[in-house]
């Protein structure tokens, strides 16, 4: 009886550590629901939250998109010094929120000086449980691809702050926000990680009805960053002039 | 507690851009309000709207009009352009604040981006509101895209 007692409490502590490993294993990084969509199209998305800070439940989240201004523009891994439009014909203000308060009570757009929106917001009423996945709904209208480039594709990589708790930036930690941002960028909001696999992405694929020009052979890949300036201005939560979240 | 501070601190927020809220915008119309300090005839809106085909068809033109919704004033006059290619037409709400329209007009591009323009004929204060929609060959409304604002100056 002893042994067998034996046998089955490390049975179970073998169960547990794995579904604890795998539990850990399985915390999904905040990504969209479909990552990629093709030009000419216009797609309901979701920002998927995967899990909270820690034990921590997910209180709000901030979502920023590349404006196309001062982002960084990459071309098969190159950075590029022109404009964006000599690949995407009419990027900026093409995502707009859904409003829904499935997961969080309040959301709001985020516009620029000109109205053009870079990103959004949720938060507050009920928060998520750190062990749910949460579903934040949002509409990419049509992009179009410059039917003169060579891209056979552009990515744009989503800044995105998952909120657990109201800090100001010296209280950021894994227990109160989960960043899936850039690493690099010099900002406040950066992830802490030695690799730069934090940001959600959204890629526009080439559609077959805008065939890539004969001399482009297979294409370009591009990809687009946010600046650290367009960061630092659009990842705070800013409500009627009212700062909610870092504070 | 932070949560319930985030609540408390987000509810008082929205009730106060509720009761501030006043944009001039549903599914396809746009307003704004040019030359606020009312000294700057040059003043002019330049946006972009994107046609595509969104299930009900291939986008055949753009139809648009411009309402100026401020009160009338002598010699000034809200404008608006669509350009497309090498086409181009402009239509003028020829009588301010009587709550309709200008005459629609239209450029026939197909799909795509068209530019529009919004400008006015003097130094002055103009609110208005611009109505786009993208349309088949059938005048069956189809995709139509929010106006990304390159310069409103």
């Amino acid at each position: 009886m002893i042994s067998h007692n034996k046998i089955k409490f490390i049975s179970c502590s073998v169960i547990a550590a794995v579904i604890s490993t795998l539990g850990h294993n399985a915390l999904a990084h905040t990504r969209l629901e479909v990552p990629e969509v093709s030009e000419n199209i216009r797609v309901t998305n979701n920002v998927v939250i995967g899990h909270g800070c820690g034990e921590n439940n997910v209180i709000g989240t901030s979502v920023v998109f590349p404006d196309g201004v001062d982002s960084s523009i990459l071309v098969d891994g190159q950075p590029h010094t022109g404009d964006l439009t000599e690949f995407i014909q009419n990027w900026g203000n093409l995502n707009t929120k859904i409003y829904s308060k499935a997961v969080f009570t309040f959301q709001a757009e985020k516009p620029d000086a000109n109205g053009n929106v870079s990103g959004f917001w949720a938060g507050g009423g009920d928060s998520l449980p750190h062990d749910m996945s949460g579903y934040i709904p949002f509409r990419t209208s049509a992009a179009l691809i410059e039917p003169t480039s060579c891209a056979a594709s552009v990515k744009f990589y989503i800044s995105i702050a998952d909120i657990c708790e109201i800090t100001p930036a010296s209280g950021f930690n894994e227990n109160t926000v989960n960043f899936w941002t850039h690493n690099n960028l010099g900002t406040i909001y950066d992830r802490v990680s030695t690799t730069d696999d934090g940001p959600a992405s959204l890629t526009i694929l080439r559609s077959e009805t805008n065939p890539l020009p004969a001399s482009c052979g297979t294409g370009q890949v591009v990809e687009v960053k946010p600046s650290a300036a367009q960061i630092n201005r659009d990842m705070p939560i800013i409500f009627n002039g009212n700062q909610v979240w870092p504070q | 507690m932070s949560q319930l501070f985030f609540q408390k601190a987000l509810s008082i927020v929205f009730t106060l851009a509720t009761l501030g809220y006043a944009c001039i915008s549903s599914a396809h119309d746009a307003g704004a309000i040019m030359d606020p300090n009312g000294n700057v005839a040059s003043f002019t809106g330049y946006g972009q709207v994107t046609c595509f085909d969104d299930g009900n068809g291939p986008p055949d033109h753009l139809v648009a009009s411009v309402q100026d919704t401020s009160l009338p004033q002598e010699n000034l006059l809200v404008n608006l352009q669509i350009i497309q290619g090498k086409h181009a037409i402009n239509t003028t709400d020829a009588i301010s604040g009587d709550g309709r329209f200008s005459d629609n007009i239209s450029v026939f591009g197909g799909q795509g981006p068209y530019l529009l323009l919004v400008n006015k004929t003097g130094p002055g204060l103009r609110k208005f509101i611009v109505s786009y929609h993208c349309m088949t060959f059938d005048n069956v409304h189809t995709g139509t895209s929010e106006v990304l604002v390159h310069q409103f100056q």
